[in-house]
């Protein structure tokens, strides 16, 4: 009797084990358990989820984590400010010219300023990862969306027609990226929605990226909402126009093959859609209020920034505090960065700098008289033009709601820039010079600025200083310059080109930054632009 | 199933009672000394087949043994001595030490322990003799610079914890912190909740031979702490430590004074002369204090009901920085008790550990802005509406400031209060059975336990600078908690049995261990509701299981051969990847025990060791980094987005690795211990190789191939050789004086030998600036700047560097590897004397071959934006490395800011005197000791101190030099 107990003891000891480690073995499958943590399938539940990974993406342009300011960031391996979609757009496109230049000395920050850049530098490294980052973003969002992914979740036919707007939305989003990427690098890596996370990408030139993406724009424009009928932020098939007609526009220098006429046919229908030229002072375009209904008819795609809720050290931001000294209190910040400021050419596209007669001249008077830049960094005490474009102050003259953080907008698509683009066609000779002269004169009344008599006044040199004078600062300045020709060679010097005083030719490589150094490293197909 | 449980109860109950009835011969076996137990006797009884031996705490038992019967008691180092059986049933035997013997040391090895003797692995034991003397109020410092190839850097923050690396560690991205298991319980909180007078000994597994047995976490090396137990003597022992030191800071950043920073602005920025002030402040003697502290212990120690070895201790120390403001206060108790029962077959032993620590957190920005400050200003401005602070602003309009420059360093300290409560409650049980029906296996089952709770506040003053949100005065109120808790369940079988010349140990089990944490932060409460952004982050938790076995063979106490095997498995990766299996095996031939060496005069003891183990490493930040999830911004993030007039929170995908595995370290050890002239000099040296492979590293990952463009990845490997030496010389043995050296020192190369061809930058120093690298071939964080060219005088030239490569440019391909941050040597010495009643301690550390990036010249000894503020109101003070340089921008990439940073330091001396029977108690003794803690350092490096974790020196917080006084009061 007693033996057999213990034998059934034995038994009990070890079917307890058994059960034990078993059990236990489980507890190694560990899952999310906070509240702001999901697994996907946890995440795709919830029927707002589909919203959200959408807000992603179009706040990809606009902050730079799950944090704001920061914290919880998209990008390793930078500064996190540094990785800001709209600010590295923007030093790319206008530190190098005219329009502006940096005072601080952040390693590698000046060499933008006077094109001596290589493919260490931190500016160019950190876009070429943000532009990426929002391009596998948007591919996830459409893998993640596909019809039978949808149906597998039993989700609603409502949510299931949102998203379809949605992935036509995200399409846009990913093609605006890749634009951004063969404007600035030329080449790029290249995966869409079809390739498999944790494979690397393969390297495509402009001519096959620029293909696939006017194969693309004009793919989602069905799905794509009529113009102004989508919540405000979200873009329309106007957007989608614009964009292409920027494609076309800048085809030659793309693809060296002239697509004005096709530029023109998207731009018509940008320009006949019903947005509007806002008719507000020029100067409220870039306030605090500029999300503001009179305002919003201009704006066919904003960036969009709030103090409280949309907060980054890129964006409206940086371009406020960097562009301010000791004015901060007249432009709604609590303390200017004394970095930015333009050089003495851009200075000379106005031929009055007081803003009397052309209310797009908004400068601090006391900068004006001191436009010399004698070094390439550290001369915002001592020259420069300082800006005052854009402010935190709403058109009532109020702050905006941080004095930190800005809640200014940034207008990545307006419709000035349309009518600008049509002037530029027109110059070419391609559409009317009436209807641009129209265009330039609507745009040049809001400035309270002359109007041009006669058509012959439309020259592709006027159509430049003129996009200048309306879009200064407003990222369209370097590609600008190298459809016309003039941002590499010697065609037209301002202080610091070349890392010379007062301007020295550059050779054409500078055209494309360079492939960073990091990217090359960690993926073998990606090869480096010529010349760098 | 019920029935069988009652059954089962009454069985058990029953099986000891059936076998105490049996005639027995039992006891136990003592130092006739020290009366501490002696484990491991050889009990035989003449002319019989029976033997035994004494168990851990020294207890035999015999059973059929006849009236007359001879019993012989022998162990090495003790004379043997014999005892006739007549009806005793319980005896104390007192062993005499043999004076030509060594005492025998027993060794933690994890799951067990073994005498130091017997020991296969490179393991090291540290107990209370070989401690460090001094000031030490944590324990760490009980064994810095005591064991070779074990570096602690310990900082100088009151109850700051120290950073242990054991052979400079495995791993790349993984962490490289030993594993630290207190009487059987892993911990990750540190130690600094420990009192370092409750610690016992110290063993230090140092190669995989002896790591393995703890597989997935032995990677760094393991410190095995024992702490101090209860006796079995009757009589209640009382122990009282009193220390208090005086703290001073030993060297300040060499800056300009007043005067000096007058002619730098005149001369560099003549612009700025208006900022100037009238007054002369140094404003590191400004931020600078003397502190005290204060540390007091109690135990009792004694036999509880009689049954119940307990030992009780409470411990209070107070320490006051060096940094205005900054304190820390722990309280502790700890309670062991180790009972046994059933004639010794069911033995427990509790520790219960109870902790409180309270720290004031200063404002450590104050370091850095003490030697920014202007120095020509006054630290009292009646006009400013900073508390009466001077600091440089404007006022714009009513409580609307822009400020600017370095902040009043006295108002950074003085205008926050920053407070941490921490409580911590951990200790374990284990229960230790040794079979009735089968002596010679016990069953052990160890429960552990640690949780953490943590509560802190961070208040910053309405009126300071700091408090400034929205340009207006606002002030700053922040709330957090935090807990963790860590559990544990162990179990495993030991089969001891000696087979006439083989004694066979085998040992094997089942571990489990879970850690879980949750942390709370409100944000500035001061805030409107809706830009505060509180939240609870709950860990995922990390689940760590593991089956182990180990197998000692000891034929003819000469040959010994151990064989471990561990199976681990990690929450950290997916089923298919999760389950790792770590081997090791060591052999060890006690050459001292042939007979060729048996009567040598001038070897009395050599063993030479030879180990092999893989071991694994799972330990990295990130908990699930497997499996693909989601991140919600939270509503009030600050980072969501407007659509319309809705604001959206934002869903994001997180990169993640799906083939995570195990990082694997193998290491090979061959080792001499050894002792010479009757043990005056004994010692031990290793040599050592270890690999690890399939590195966790957190790489860069190129764009569009995660989510991320950095994360965590096996990649390539990393291998570190080495050598290591410990000698200890008894110089002086007398009965009125001894004197005692012990001296160690250890070589250590560890190279990155693959990093599948990436390379990536460490050692931020500024946005985006990096002062290291890993790279393939290089020591891990190498720096790698670009090489600063020097005018004839040996001024370096601003911004002027060699172009390495020739190819007419300075690119990032110019720049070189230039030294690295990790020694290459590290020593440490100390000397005991004793005279009577006098004692003497010294110790000294040593690092040779490691360099520091000067962040503290790097970061600001240069004009724009540093000297001369980026706000043209503001002028800001620097090091006088200015004077070297006359830089105008950072030039932080130059590898002139890397300094030699080898260093000497003599750590303390103490001298104390001993009152035997003091206050005309009996058997009682009290200690008077005095010393200085940090004496000196000698080094090249002209920063505040050369011993910088991680070789980049951004102004730390300054380690102190302490002047003590202590007693210890035993009765």
């Amino acid at each position: 009797m007693k033996k057999i107990k213990s034998i059934n003891f034995k038994l009990f000891v070890f079917l307890g084990l058994i059960t034990f480690f078993v059990s236990c073995t489980d507890d190694m499958n560990v899952s999310p358990k906070d509240d702001d943590d999901f697994t996907s399938e946890a995440f795709y539940k919830d029927p707002n989820s589909y919203k959200q990974f959408l807000a992603k993406i179009y706040a990809g342009l606009a902050v730079t984590g799950q944090t704001g300011p920061d914290g919880s960031a998209d990008i390793q391996g930078i500064d996190e400010g540094f990785g800001q979609y709209f600010r590295g757009y923007w030093q790319l496109q206008e530190l190098p010219t005219d329009e502006a230049m940096v005072s601080w000395g952040d390693p590698t920050l000046p060499e933008l300023n006077n094109h001596t850049w290589n493919a260490d530098n931190r500016f160019v490294k950190a876009f070429y990862a943000r532009v990426f980052y929002q391009v596998g973003l948007a591919n996830e969002f459409l893998r993640a969306t596909t019809d039978e992914k949808l149906a597998s979740r039993g989700v609603s036919d409502a949510i299931k027609a949102e998203v379809k707007t949605f992935r036509a939305e995200v399409r846009f989003l990913r093609a605006l990226s890749y634009y951004h990427g063969i404007d600035l690098f030329g080449k790029v890596a290249f995966a869409t929605d079809e390739d498999l996370v944790g494979s690397k990408p393969v390297e495509k030139d402009r001519a096959f990226v620029f293909d696939f993406l006017v194969k693309e724009l004009n793919a989602i424009d069905a799905d794509l909402k009529d113009s102004r009928t989508n919540e405000y932020g979200r873009v329309d098939k106007v957007a989608a126009k614009m964009l292409l007609a920027k494609l076309y526009l800048n085809a030659k220098v793309y693809i060296g093959v002239n697509k004005d006429t096709d530029a023109l046919t998207a731009l018509n229908a940008v320009i006949g859609s019903s947005y509007s030229i806002a008719s507000v002072p020029y100067s409220n375009l870039f306030m605090a209020d500029n999300d503001r209904t009179a305002v919003q008819s201009e704006i066919i795609f904003p960036i969009r920034f709030n103090g409280v809720n949309t907060k980054t050290w890129g964006g409206t931001t940086f371009i406020i505090h960097a562009a301010t000294g000791g004015w901060n209190t007249e432009v709604g910040v609590d303390g200017g960065w004394y970095g930015l400021a333009a050089r003495k050419e851009f200075a000379s596209v106005f031929s009055d700098l007081s803003g009397a007669t052309d209310k797009r001249a908004m400068f601090d008077a006391g900068s004006t008289s001191t436009l010399n830049i004698t070094s390439v960094s550290d001369f915002f005490g001592n020259g420069g033009l300082k800006i005052k474009k854009f402010s935190n102050k709403t058109s009532a003259g109020a702050n905006g709601s941080n004095l930190t953080h800005t809640d200014t907008d940034f207008p990545m698509f307006r419709l000035a820039d349309a009518y600008l683009m049509y002037a530029e066609l027109a110059a070419n000779g391609v559409g009317s010079k009436t209807t641009a002269r129209g265009y330039v004169n609507a745009l040049r009344t809001r400035a309270g600025a002359a109007a041009i008599a006669n058509d012959s006044d439309i020259t592709a040199d006027f159509v430049l200083d003129e996009r200048a004078r309306e879009l200064y600062w407003e990222g369209h300045r370097r590609q600008d310059l190298i459809r016309a020709n003039k941002f590499t060679g010697g065609a037209k010097l301002w202080q610091w080109k070349g890392n010379a005083l007062n301007g020295a030719s550059i050779d054409a490589k500078f055209n494309v930054y360079p492939i960073p150094q990091t990217e090359l490293n960690t993926n073998s197909n990606l090869t480096q632009n010529t010349g760098y | 199933m019920k029935t069988i449980y009652k059954k089962l109860l009454v069985l058990l109950l029953l099986l000891p009672a059936s076998l105490l009835a049996q005639s027995s011969f039992s006891g136990v076996v003592v130092d006739a000394k020290s009366n501490q137990p002696i484990p491991g006797v050889n009990v035989v009884v003449k002319g019989a087949q029976q033997s035994v031996t004494t168990d851990f705490d020294g207890k035999f038992k015999l059973s059929k043994i006849k009236q007359g019967d001879a019993v012989v008691f022998s162990f090495v180092g003790y004379k043997g001595q014999t005892i006739t059986y007549s009806n005793q049933t319980t005896v104390t035997v007192k062993l005499q030490e043999d004076e030509n013997q060594l005492q025998e040391v027993v060794v933690q090895v994890g799951y067990g322990s073994v005498k130091k003797k017997d020991a296969t692995g490179s393991v090291a034991v540290i107990t209370a003799k070989d401690f460090n003397k001094g000031a030490i109020t944590n324990t760490e410092n009980l064994l810095n610079g005591r064991v070779a190839g074990v570096v602690v850097t310990q900082g100088g923050r009151p109850g700051d914890g120290a950073a242990i690396r054991i052979r400079g560690g495995a791993s790349l991205g993984a962490s490289n912190d030993p594993l630290v298991v207190i009487d059987g319980l892993p911990v990750n909180n540190g130690l600094s909740s420990i009192n370092p007078n409750d610690i016992e000994s110290f063993s230090i597994l140092k190669d995989a031979s002896a790591t393995a047995i703890y597989g997935s976490r032995g990677s760094n090396g393991v410190v095995l702490i024992k702490t101090k137990k209860g006796t079995k003597q009757d009589g209640v022992k009382v122990s009282f430590n009193s220390l208090t030191t005086l703290n001073t800071v030993a060297k300040k950043v060499d800056v300009y004074s007043a005067d000096e920073f007058r002619n730098i602005i005149t001369t560099y920025v003549p612009s700025r002369v208006a900022l100037l002030g009238t007054g002369n402040t140094d404003w590191q003697d400004a931020i600078y204090r003397n502190g005290i502290t204060f540390s007091n212990d109690l135990s009792i120690r004694g036999n509880f009901l009689k049954v119940i070895p307990t030992r009780l201790s409470v411990g209070k120390t107070n320490i006051d920085g060096v940094l205005e403001t900054s304190s820390f206060k722990r309280n502790t108790i700890a309670l062991s008790m180790t009972p046994s029962f059933l004639d010794n077959h069911l033995k427990f032993e509790v520790n219960a550990n109870y902790a409180t620590e309270k720290n004031r957190y200063a404002d450590e920005g104050a370091i850095g802005s003490a030697i920014s400050f202007n120095p020509t200003y006054e630290n009292f401005d009646p006009t400013s509406p900073f508390g009466g602070y001077k600091e440089s602003f404007t006022l714009n309009s009513p409580n609307n400031y822009t400020v600017y420059g370095a902040s009043n360093p006295v108002a950074l300290l003085q205008q926050k209060d920053n407070q941490g409560k921490n409580t911590r409650v951990y200790g374990n049980i284990q229960t230790e059975y040794k079979l009735h029906f089968f002596e010679d296996i016990k069953a052990v089952a160890n429960l552990g336990f640690d949780r953490n709770e943590s509560t802190g506040t961070n208040i910053t003053s309405a009126n300071s600078r700091a408090g400034i949100y929205n340009a207006a005065k606002l002030g700053y109120n922040q709330n957090t908690w935090g807990n963790s808790t860590n559990t544990l369940l162990d179990g495993y079988l030991n089969y001891n049995k000696k087979f006439g010349k083989v004694k066979v140990d085998l040992t094997a089990g089942y571990s489990y261990q879970n850690f879980e944490s949750e942390s709370y932060y409100s944000t500035n409460t001061l805030l409107p509701l809706a830009e505060q952004k509180p939240d609870v982050v709950t860990s995922p938790g990390v689940n760590l299981q593991a089956y182990y076995s180990r197998l000692n063979l000891d034929l003819s106490d000469k040959y010994l051969l151990t064989v471990n095997f561990r199976r681990d498995g990690s929450s950290r990766f997916s089923e298919l990847n999760r389950w790792g299996n770590f081997p090791g095996a060591a052999f060890a031939w006690k050459v001292s025990s042939e007979e060729f060496l048996k009567d040598s005069k001038t070897v009395s003891e050599l063993k030479l060791r030879l180990g092999w183990g893989v071991t694994g490493q799972q330990d990295i930040p990130a908990a699930y980094d497997y499996f693909q999830r989601y991140n919600l911004s939270a509503g009030t993030s600050g980072a969501t987005y407007q659509f319309g007039n809705q604001f959206y929170q934002l869903g994001r995908p997180e990169g993640y690795n799906a083939n995570m595995k195990w990082e694997e370290t193998t290491t090979v050890n061959a080792g001499i211990d050894f002792g010479l002239f009757k043990d005056k000099v004994t010692g031990s040296l290793d040599v050592y190789s270890k690999t690890s492979n399939d590195l966790i590293a957190y790489v860069p990952e190129g764009s569009l191939q995660n989510f991320r463009t950095a994360g965590f990845q096996n990649i390539g490997s990393l291998t570190s050789k080495g050598a290591e030496l410990n000698i200890n010389y008894k110089a002086i043995e007398t009965a009125n004086s001894s004197l005692n050296f012990n001296y160690n020192i250890a070589y250590n190369d560890i190279k990155i030998k693959d990093l599948g061809g990436l390379e990536f930058f460490q050692g931020s120093v500024g946005l985006d600036v990096y002062s290291q690298i890993h790279q393939e071939r290089l020591a891990p964080n190498t720096f790698w700047l670009y090489e600063q060219v020097y005018d004839a005088a040996g001024k370096p030239v601003e911004g002027v560097y060699v172009d390495r490569n020739g190819d007419g440019q300075i690119t990032s391909l110019d720049k070189h590897a230039f030294k690295k941050p990790n020694a290459d040597i590290t020593m440490g010495f100390m000397t005991n004397y004793n005279y009577k009643k006098w004692d003497f301690s010294m110790a000294w550390r040593t690092s040779l071959g490691n360099y520091i990036y000067d962040n503290v010249n790097a970061s600001r000894s240069f004009l724009s934006q540093s000297i001369s503020d980026n706000n043209v109101n503001a002028i800001n003070n620097t090091t006088v490395d200015f004077d070297n340089t006359l830089f105008t921008q950072k030039r932080a990439e130059s590898d002139y800011y890397v300094k030699d940073a080898s260093w000497l330091k003599l750590d303390n001396i103490t001298v104390g005197y001993l009152i035997e029977a003091p206050f005309n108690v009996q058997s009682s003794s009290l200690r008077l000791y005095s010393g200085v803690q940090n004496v000196m350092t000698i080094s090249k490096y002209k920063g505040m101190d050369p011993e910088v974790f991680g070789g980049i020196d951004s102004t730390i917080y300054p380690r102190a030099r302490m002047f003590l006084f202590g007693l210890n009061y035993n009765f």
